[in-house]
């Protein structure tokens, strides 16, 4: 079946180089002019700094810089001012940035965290630098190298000639325990609108959500659903693949995943997570597993794809390879988009004027963004759900030759089963007739000259003797004897005696022969050489004649 | 104006910013001043880059993620425990065992209370066939972690399961149900129990795993299989038919399923069936064993060598696929060809009187009857021991082998043999091709003037027209229906290696 191509390439920068991940990609109507922008904290690496980056149309319309790397940016309401303008809060360590117009406005720190008594005493009462770092090493074998300030865990992780000048210079620093932020989300006030005021929910490194949630373990993909003054969900994965639901309150596990997650997309009833095993799974909102699709590539981002217009909800999943696929609510595949590079981040979202714009953030950092035509077609390809049944069990072919092996066998099946003992026999019959020169002396060479009925059979001999160089001897007393049939020829002379031979040197000798069948059959005619006074043949040559002209 | 505000919630947040709103400028420059007068006395934060590692390696992206790693243990010598885990754990992904343990103990030291680094030195340990150790470190990882875990009793049984501590496995792997019902603890606890050779105990355990996961296909044909080994191939045709409803692609349900129909000669199911295995599997050469085999029933004779030689291609060392062409081609009269595979076979599995009987009937073809009785005593000699083979069709093969080549005062003898393990062993059920094959043995020699027992019934006697000597091929009819129940078994014990 052709499909029809269902994106338009509305813009694309290769030469972006952005580092990024879908947590820090956002679109916004920042202006309040219905145009939305695209927002991308860039991460940045080494001499590079991180920056907000903004992008309107076909181009970048501004740059921030940022004071540390970002781990998420989230466009939100926080007023009621008309025009509506949304803020961009960016979330990096332990600050919330926030930007309105592209300036900074103001940051939030996260409130820090208690510090365990026993360490300040230690900061208030020692004397001397050995016994402080003594003591806090101690204490870190207790409570941990996380529980303990700041200040300690630099102080800890220094060589010990270093020590004496970083307590001279954090001298008058406070004793602070700070906390990371790791993921950002938002959630909506009062209203279910969307430029309703909202708040943000942070996941930090200490293992707890500002919604006041403790949990197990460090949050990483967070993403609500309702109303922050009615009733709220709060779903949430952690480092170590457990999926925890939280609401006003109090959280709680729903499963723990095989492997630890990717992506994750909250959906009404269900929630979809991508595995580090290259799965997506479908999980019910009671923890079932409903679905499980395998992928071809390992998984790098996810994002929900949502059609307003059509009441239609998807998947895309960005793949190593890079793909991106779509895949409906029930795990079938129904569109891929093809990229030449891992994919880094995808958005799914308002861009511009058109509401089904897909952006998408590769590994080398290019930026492409793609536009969903009006005439797109996601109905799912029909699975060939027979297809194990309908293909061809490939037997290998047999040949005509393997049929006629196989008919000859039947009929020699006994020769062949002795075919050993008669390779055997053969040979020591050659030994015996010395048929074949094997270490012989003498070497036979015979041409037959005519066209008959008389013919000439000239025979070469020549010494070849086991040492044919300088030391080797002659041979003497040897003659040439023919053996013929009767019936067909009539050789003259019948013997011929060989004179003595001296090494490499070939002598010629000429028998005449008479073919006496009437019909000019052929024949064979045997050579014996024979030493003289000994019963066994030294070798023994046989001529095929050829056919005889007839003479009428 | 302070705008830093330390609020517990940022929604608070938001409502003080609204009403600074005034002053945005101002604000502006008092972050910067924040940020220079921080300058100097910020210390950065030694896990900033945690959330950046871990997607990373969630991601797959090893490289860049050591990368990163690198960086951060270099600016904080080598103190960071985030960093150092996730390296440990790419590490033993790349197979670098000996330098993962090293990372997670330096996890361990820096944080000492953390019982996910203890679990995962256990597994470690237990990667590199250090169980004992394994189970020291998953005791110490409980002991950090109040609430019983499924998950650490089920890898400590899995120690002691490799240990060969069978009851002590047991014992973890109830822990573990209790706590959790997982399919891989009721898998362990069976494994434990065929172990212990009891395929009772082991289709108990996964009776009460099939009713916990009724929609596991690797549950049900496992179970049904078990059940196939019992004996009670009615149970097992439903569990396993079970097994391909919720997973039309399980190849071991789908081979158990086939060979069962292959068993009850339903060659053209059983070969659709196959189709479908091989779809997933093309290269097992237990089913093209299997495939070569159902052709052969449905005496498809070059299709079934065609199979049989890619079975033979892909495993040249299987004695059963070798004795199943030596079977085939003894029915294609190509006796030599027989010889040489039956020969093989005897090689890799010298204690098999089935094939050293087939190879005797082949040599007995071959003209050479010396041999062919050599073949014929030690098929006797090696059923006594061990019974694979029907003795009577042994038996009779010999005598029917011995007639042929005009033996026939030995011939007789066997004959008489055979009679007697008929009217003596009640239970011996005789095969009616075998019977109509010894009547024509009998009857032949009886006008050669040998006595039987049973002379007075004369009713066998057809004239005085002598009978032509019974051919020995029809008594392979008999012989085929044994191979196949031998190959059936085969099919799914050799399967195990292939799917686990």
């Amino acid at each position: 079946m052709e499909r029809h191509e269902m994106w338009l390439d509305a813009f694309s920068d290769t030469q972006a180089t952005i580092y990024t991940f879908p947590n820090c990609v956002a679109t916004a109507d920042l202006a309040g002019d219905g145009d939305y922008r695209l927002i991308i904290a860039d991460i940045g690496t080494g001499t590079i700094p991180s920056k907000l980056k903004v992008y309107k149309g076909t181009g970048l319309q501004s740059e921030v810089t940022l004071q540390d790397i970002p781990t998420a940016v989230a466009p939100m309401f926080i007023d009621n001012d008309s025009p509506r303008l949304p803020v961009i809060t960016v979330g990096t360590s332990e600050y919330i940035y926030v930007y309105k117009n592209l300036r900074p406005f103001f940051r939030a720190v996260l409130p820090p965290l208690q510090i365990n008594s026993v360490e300040r005493d230690i900061w208030g009462q020692y004397d001397s630098e050995e016994t402080l770092f003594e003591l806090l090493k101690n204490l870190r074998s207790q409570i941990g190298m996380s529980a303990l300030t700041l200040k300690s865990q630099h102080l800890l992780t220094l060589p010990q000639h270093e020590r004496h000048s970083f307590l001279e210079a954090h001298k008058g620093t406070p004793l602070v325990r700070k906390n990371i932020v790791t993921c950002l989300s938002t959630l909506r006030k009062s209203h279910n609108e969307d430029d309703a005021l909202a708040c943000l929910v942070i996941g930090t490194e200490n293992c707890e959500i500002f919604a006041k949630l403790t949990l197990s373990d460090v949050p990483v993909f967070l993403s609500t659903a309702g109303l922050f003054d009615i009733d709220y969900t709060l779903t949430c994965t952690t480092r170590s693949g457990q999926l925890l639901i939280g609401r006003r309150g109090w959280v709680s596990p729903l499963l723990s995943l095989s492997k630890p997650p990717v992506g994750v997309v909250c959906l009404d009833t269900s929630i979809i997570v991508a595995l580090m095993d290259a799965t997506l799974n479908c999980y019910s909102d009671k923890g079932c597993r409903v679905w499980t699709v395998p992928v071809v590539s390992p998984i790098t981002c996810l994002y929900r794809v949502h059609l307003r217009q059509r009441n239609l909800e998807m998947v895309a999943v960005g793949l190593h390879n890079g793909h991106v696929s779509l895949y409906t609510l029930s795990g079938e595949c129904t569109d891929t988009i093809f990229f030449n590079e891992p994919i880094s981040a995808l958005y799914f979202g308002q861009y511009g004027r058109e509401c089904s714009s897909m952006i998408c953030v590769t590994q080398g950092g290019s930026l492409h963004v793609k536009i969903l035509k009006r005439s797109a077609d996601f109905t799912p390809e029909l699975k060939e759900k027979g297809a194990g049944a309908m293909a061809k069990l490939q037997i290998p072919k047999k040949t005509k030759l393997f049929v006629d092996q196989t008919m000859r066998e039947r009929e020699n099946s006994i020769d062949a089963f002795r075919m050993k003992l008669a390779t055997a026999r053969t040979l020591v019959h050659v030994l015996n007739t010395k048929q074949s020169p094997i270490q012989e002396s003498v070497k036979l060479s015979a041409e037959v000259l005519g066209l008959g009925p008389s013919f000439v059979v000239r025979i070469g001999v020549m010494n070849i003797g086991p040492k044919s160089g300088a030391g080797s001897t002659g041979i003497s007393d040897l003659a040439l004897f023919f053996h013929w049939n009767d019936k067909f020829y009539d050789v003259s002379p019948p013997i011929i005696h060989v004179p003595f031979l001296v090494p490499s040197v070939e002598v010629k000798f000429q028998a005449k022969v008479e073919s006496i069948n009437p019909n000019g059959l052929a024949d064979v005619i045997r050579v014996i050489v024979l030493r003289k006074k000994q019963a066994q043949p030294i070798l023994v040559a046989m001529i095929n004649m050829p056919p005889s002209e007839i003479v009428f | 104006m302070d705008v830093e505000s330390n609020s517990p919630k940022p929604i608070q947040t938001t409502a003080e910013v609204s009403s600074a709103k005034p002053t945005t400028t101002t604000t502006g420059t008092t972050v910067a001043n924040l940020k220079s007068q921080h300058k100097k006395a910020e210390l950065k934060h030694p896990s900033n880059r945690n959330w950046l590692i871990h997607l990373h390696y969630v991601r797959r992206e090893f490289n860049t993620c050591k990368t990163i790693i690198f960086e951060e243990l270099l600016r904080l010598n080598g103190q960071s425990e985030y960093a150092n885990y996730i390296l440990a754990l790419i590490y033993r992904s790349e197979g670098k065992m000996q330098e993962s343990l090293d990372k997670l103990q330096v996890c361990h030291e820096l944080e000492p209370t953390n019982a996910n680094t203890v679990r995962q030195i256990a597994r470690s340990l237990f990667l590199l066939g250090r169980h004992k150790l394994a189970i020291d470190a998953y005791q110490k990882a409980q002991l950090l972690n109040e609430d019983s875990d499924a998950e650490t009793h089920y890898n400590m049984g899995m120690c002691f399961l490799f240990m060969m501590d069978l009851d002590k496995a047991k014992e973890h792997m109830n822990l573990s149900l209790q706590s959790r019902v997982t399919h891989k603890a009721f898998e362990s606890m069976a494994q434990i129990a065929i172990a212990r050779n009891s395929i009772q105990e082991a289709i108990g355990i996964y009776e009460k795993a099939a009713r916990v996961f009724p929609e596991n296909a690797e549950v049900l044909s496992n179970l049904g299989v078990l059940y196939m080994k019992a004996g009670r191939d009615d149970i097992a045709f439903s569990r396993l038919g079970s097994a391909i409803a919720f997973d039309p692609w399980n190849a071991r349900a789908t081979v158990a399923v086939a060979s069962m129909l292959q068993t009850y000669d339903d060659y053209d199911q059983a070969l659709a069936k196959y189709k479908v295995v091989m779809q997933t599997m093309p290269d097992s050469a237990s089913v093209w064993n299997n495939v070569g085999m159902c052709f052969f029933g449905k005496r498809k004779y070059v299709a079934a060598i065609s199979c049989l030689k890619r079975a033979y291609y892909l495993s040249p060392f299987d004695w059963k696929i070798l004795h199943n062409l030596g079977l085939l081609h003894l029915h294609m009269q190509q006796y030599a060809s027989a010889f040489h595979f039956l020969t093989a076979s005897i090689n890799l599995k010298p204690d098999q009187s089935h094939t050293f009987m087939l190879l005797a009937v082949a040599i007995s073809h071959l003209d050479d009857v010396e041999y062919a009785k050599h073949a014929y005593e030690q098929a006797v000699r090696l059923n006594i021991q061990n019974i694979t083979t029907d003795p009577v069709n042994l038996v009779l093969n010999y005598a029917v082998s011995l007639f042929n080549h005009k033996k026939f005062p030995e011939s007789h003898q066997k004959l008489v043999e055979v009679y007697n393990m008929i009217e003596n062993g009640s239970g011996v059920i005789i095969e009616e091709d075998s019977k109509e094959i010894y009547h024509r043995v009998k009857t032949a020699l009886k006008l050669m003037e040998f006595a039987f027992p049973d002379d007075n019934d004369g009713d066998m006697i057809t004239g005085g027209v002598p009978i032509p000597p019974p051919a020995s091929q029809g008594t392979q009819p008999r012989k085929r229906v044994t191979t196949q129940q031998s190959v059936d078994q085969q099919a799914i014990g050799n399967l195990d290696p292939d799917l686990v």
